[in-house]
Parts: structure tokens; sequence; C-alpha cells
């Protein structure tokens, strides 16, 4: 494989799996307001069951790696098995974060949750191997295939491709419907939408589900192009990265997201690499979340609705849609017919 | 105690039996006994403090009583959660308005809608094909909603750069979409224009004539003796009073608990 086909697929992997992640926080922070700075752990969830699954039992294993379980699962059940614990893990936060809850306790207790979940699969070497991590994870295809190692690359950007528009679809189905819409109105008010009606519990969980599955098929497929998993790749920064992609492109906007992974991840930390080389080699590294980080405040500052804001719901009226008002009557008697008023219809 | 269901035999639409609520300590809700009659407008004055708002609370579900009971159209809601009690009916406003802010003033009332098709998980991930007609019918009682209050051309405007009156009537035409059989407003008149409180004033008049059950907290006295067919006062978390206003501008208690002035 060539230089640039490696460079390249590598690139466009890592795009796809940092939208997929983007778009499983924006779920739950765009569309709900969820403060949930544990997200990474849902990714990595994906990425430790999907690994497990794929590397067969642990004593049959070249390195002697240490991990819990372990099965030679065929392709895709890993992949499915990491949305599926990640969405337990998701319910679990659901749960955990209260309905009403403030906002910066919200913050914390998961800020806490992800401190915890590092430090305990880093220190219990039996789990996942501790902080050497995973390695070796096989990848999907691979031998059944039978392409070249560039063909294949190309193969899985492909498939990774798929992966994101069919999250895509259902994200959008979700966020279009009206269901999408009782979580907005919890996150705009939820004392007022509870009194609509609206089972903002379950709007959470909904969220926090759907988002974490997403984001523990993005793990996943991390984890089975790159073959390594370990605490390194998912501290509690990451999550922060993830935020600012949502901020950068539009909260509660998934093209917006798109856009700001873009941005976050491929222009900006990318061109950090073309950085002249007279500066101090650890500066250049740091410089990455420096400018990550500087971007995030300033569209904070200046363009707090991100490049692209969120949808404004506008749907044309059509001839039927406005009534000729009668011009006796003004007020809402003068919904004729209309089942709005009690007696007249159940919404039961 | 009237208890105009009684008198008329008519069962009540809302039952509050004995309820209390304690904060740290101190009673916001003492031991108070109200109903509601069908088709009644109950007013609740009292002075701040008095427990009005808490009561609300707790009729609407949002809080929990400590002790007591309360019965919306024969069924026991004291334990049953805020949105429960929505989608039986039983609906309320809030003092400091509660629009979603970022989303569209058609959108507000289209949320009011419980039940409805799409907003259940299968058919949200099923596709607008499930659920688009429902929608578009919904549409048409909405925009119907708001032509009636004065807000059609609103209707893509984001509730938060609405007016405050203009906020107070979306409110309560967004309680309306969730075809309530009993309407709790917490002070609809508070802070907004005499010539908004003569808006408020009218709508409430005309859905009265349609036969809608209203409970109206409110401060304001000409409001109430406009509107309200009989006033429960309350003064330090109780019950001092229940009757028509002319009664009760008589009752020395009520004088001293709250008319004073």
């Amino acid at each position: 494989m060539s230089a640039i086909d490696l460079y390249a697929t590598t690139l466009l992997v890592y795009f796809g799996v940092d939208v997929l992640a983007a778009w499983g926080l924006n779920l739950q922070y765009g569309l709900y307001g969820m403060y949930n700075f544990a997200f990474i752990l849902f990714q990595s969830v994906g990425a430790y069951t999907a690994a497990v699954l794929a590397l067969g039992r642990p004593t049959h294993q070249f390195g002697g790696q240490q991990y819990f379980f372990g099965a030679s699962l065929p392709f895709p059940l890993p992949i499915i098995a990491a949305g599926l614990i990640a969405g337990v893990f998701g319910l679990a936060i659901a749960l955990i974060l209260r309905q009403g809850m403030r906002s910066d306790y919200e913050a914390i207790i998961t800020f806490v949750i992800a401190v915890m979940a590092l430090v305990t699969v880093s220190a219990v070497i039996p789990l996942f191997n501790g902080e050497a991590g995973l390695a070796l994870v096989p990848q999907p295809l691979a031998r059944t295939l039978q392409v070249p190692t560039a063909a294949y690359a190309w193969i899985y950007v492909a498939f990774v491709a798929i992966v994101c528009l069919i999250s895509y679809v259902i994200i959008r189905r979700l966020t279009a419907s009206p269901l999408g819409r009782a979580v907005r109105a919890v996150r705009e008010n939820a004392n007022g939408a509870a009194a609509l009606g609206v089972n903002a519990t379950w709007c959470r969980i909904v969220v926090s589900v759907l988002g974490a599955a997403i984001a523990g098929v993005s793990g996943a497929l991390l984890v089975e192009f790159i073959g390594t998993w370990s605490p390194g790749s998912w501290s509690y920064a990451e999550t922060l990265v993830i935020f600012s992609a949502i901020i950068v492109g539009g909260v509660g906007n998934n093209i917006g997201v798109l856009i700001g992974v873009f941005v976050t991840q491929i222009v900006f930390a990318e061109g950090s690499r073309f950085l002249p080389t007279s500066l101090p080699p650890n500066l250049v590294g740091s410089l990455q979340w420096i400018i990550i980080g500087v971007m995030t405040l300033a569209f904070l500052w200046f363009r707090p609705q991100g490049i692209v804001p969120e949808k404004r719901y506008c749907v044309p009226a059509g001839p039927a849609d406005h009534r000729p008002m009668p011009a006796e009557k003004t007020g809402p008697a003068a919904v004729t017919g209309s089942p709005l008023i009690p007696g007249d219809g159940s919404h039961d | 105690m009237i208890n105009t269901a009684a008198a008329q035999g008519t069962r009540p639409v809302l039952e509050v039996s004995e309820v209390s609520l304690a904060f740290g300590g101190t009673l916001a809700v003492n031991d108070v006994s109200i109903t509601v009659s069908p088709g009644e407008i109950l007013a609740i004055v009292g002075p701040n403090g008095a427990g009005k708002s808490s009561l609300v609370e707790i009729i609407s579900g949002a809080m929990k009583p400590a002790g007591g009971k309360v019965v919306f159209n024969g069924v026991d809601i004291t334990h049953k959660p805020a949105y429960q009690v929505a989608r039986l009916g039983l609906t309320r406003t809030y003092q400091l308005s509660t629009e979603f802010r970022q989303m569209t003033v058609l959108e507000n009332l289209l949320v009011g809608v419980p039940g409805q098709r799409g907003s259940k998980l299968r058919f949200a991930l099923a596709g607008r094909r499930t659920w688009g007609q429902e929608e578009a019918e919904l549409r048409v009682k909405a925009r119907a909603l708001l032509q009636d209050f004065g807000l059609a051309d609103w209707e893509d405007t984001y509730a938060g750069s609405l007016s405050g009156g203009q906020r107070r009537i979306l409110e309560i035409a967004r309680a309306l979409m969730t075809e309530p059989k009993l309407l709790v407003l917490d002070e609809p008149t508070a802070g907004v224009t005499p010539s908004i409180v003569a808006e408020i004033e009218r709508f409430v008049e005309d859905l009265r004539d349609r036969g809608l059950t209203f409970l109206i907290i409110e401060h304001e006295l000409e409001f109430v003796e406009r509107q309200a067919d009989r006033v429960v006062v309350m003064a330090a978390g109780r019950v001092v009073a229940d009757g028509t206003m002319a009664k009760l501008r008589l009752n020395p208690e009520v004088i001293d608990a709250y008319l004073v002035g």
C-alpha cells in the first residue's frame, strides 16, 4: 500500500468514525441538552466489545494479551454487539442523570464516571489488558475478500461511509419526527414540555441509548481498522474534541456537525502537521489542542450557533391551512367544529 | 365551604382533599381541600407566599404532596407524574412563560399533542410516511388556533423572539392543543399590558362559553371579579374563604388576609 493510500484511507476512516461519534453526541447534547462528558466511554465500550468478540479466546492469542471473555464472532456481529452494549451503557447514563438535574451536576457526574472508567480499565489488567490495551484485532473479512491491502483499505472506507449514511438516515428520521420535536421541547423547557404531556425521561433514554449505540459502532469500526485500542485512545479530553466539533459545526444540525468534524479534525488537526519544524517538537502536538480550544472559544464568543445553525421548522401553509376568520368573532370560540375544546374529542 | 359540584349533583372535575406540602419544615400548603365543577371558572387568590402556586404544582403533578389526595375526573392523580396528568386532560400554564424559545411558534403548538403517532419511537424511525398525514392535520388545527389567538403572522418565528404578552398568549394556545378538560392558568395576567389582559379575558370567556373548565391563580382582583364564578382565598398555606367575590369582600378574615389596601 502506498503512503498516499495509507494516509488517505486512515484519514477517511477516522473522519467517518469521528462524524458518527459527533452525531451520537449531537443527539444527546444538541437535540436534548444533555451535558455528557463521559461520551467517549460509549465509543470505547464499542471498541473493546468488538475487539474481544473478534480476537477469540485469550489463551489462543499471540502476545499473551489478557482480556475478559473473548470470542471469534464473524463479521458483522462484533460491530452490532458493540452498538448494543454501548446502548446499554447509554441507558445506564440516562438513568443516572435524573430528570430535572442541573446541567452542571450532569457535567460533573459524567466527568467523574469517565475518569473512574478510565482508571478502572487501566488498573484491572484482566479486563482489557490494562494500560497496554488490546492489539492484533483482526480486520473483518480480510481473509474472505483476498484483496491487496490498499484495496481492502478503500473497501473499508466505503463500508464506513455506508454505516455513516445509515446512521444519518436514522438520526434524521428521529430528529425530524414529532418525537424529535418533543426531545427539543424538553431541551428548551422540561417543565413546559411535561405540562403538555411529554415524557422527558423517555426522551432522555431514547437519545442517550441511540447516541451511545452510534458511538459504540464508531468505536468498533475504528478498532477493526487500526487493530488496537488502549486507555490512551479514550481519555476524557477526547469528549471535549467532539464537543468542539459540534460547537464549531452547529449544535443540533447534523450537516453542520459533519462540517465541524471536518474543520476540527481534518483541517486544523491535520494542518498542524505542516507547522514549521523549528518549533519545539512537544509543542507541535500540543498545538493541535490549543488550536481546537481557541477555535471553540472563538465560536462560542462570535458565532455560538456554529457554521450551520440548527434548522428552523417551517412548513408553508397549503390552501386548507388558513380558514377565513368569521367577521363577528375573533376569539378561540371561532374554531368552529374544532376538536380543541373538551367534550369534542380526546387524545387518549 | 361551598361545594358547587355537590350542590349541582354533578361529579367535580377536580377534587383536592386535605393536601399538604412542606418545604424544609414550613408548610407551604396546609390541609387544603377544593373542588372544581364542570364548566366552572374557579379562581384562587391570596397574598404572596399563600401557597397558591405550590397547590398548582401539586395538582399538575409537578410536586408530590406530603399528604392528601388529588382526583381528576374520577382518577387519582396524586402520585402521577406531570406528563401523565397532562395526558389525562389537566393542562397548566406557568407564572413565568415556558415557551420553547428556539422552536417556532407553530412547533410550540405541535408539541402539545400527546399520543400523536410520530412521537412513538417505532413510527419516528419508520419515517414521515407513517406520521406525515396526521402531522398535516395537526398543522391545520394549530394554524387555526394561531389565527384565533392572533399569532398567525408569527408561526415561523422563534417563540423566544415574541413579546412577553405574545408569549403568554402562546402558552394558552399551546395548552389548548392538548384538548384539556381542565385548564389551570397560573397568574395569566402577571407582567402583561392591559390590552393583553383584555385579550386573555376574551379568550377565557370564549372558551368558558364552549364548556372548558378553568382553575385560575390570579392577583388581579378586577380580572377575578369579572371572570370567576367562585373564588377561593388562601393565606399562609390554608384556605381561609370560599365563595363569590362579592361575598368575600364582606368577609373580615379575607379582608385581613388579602383585601386590605
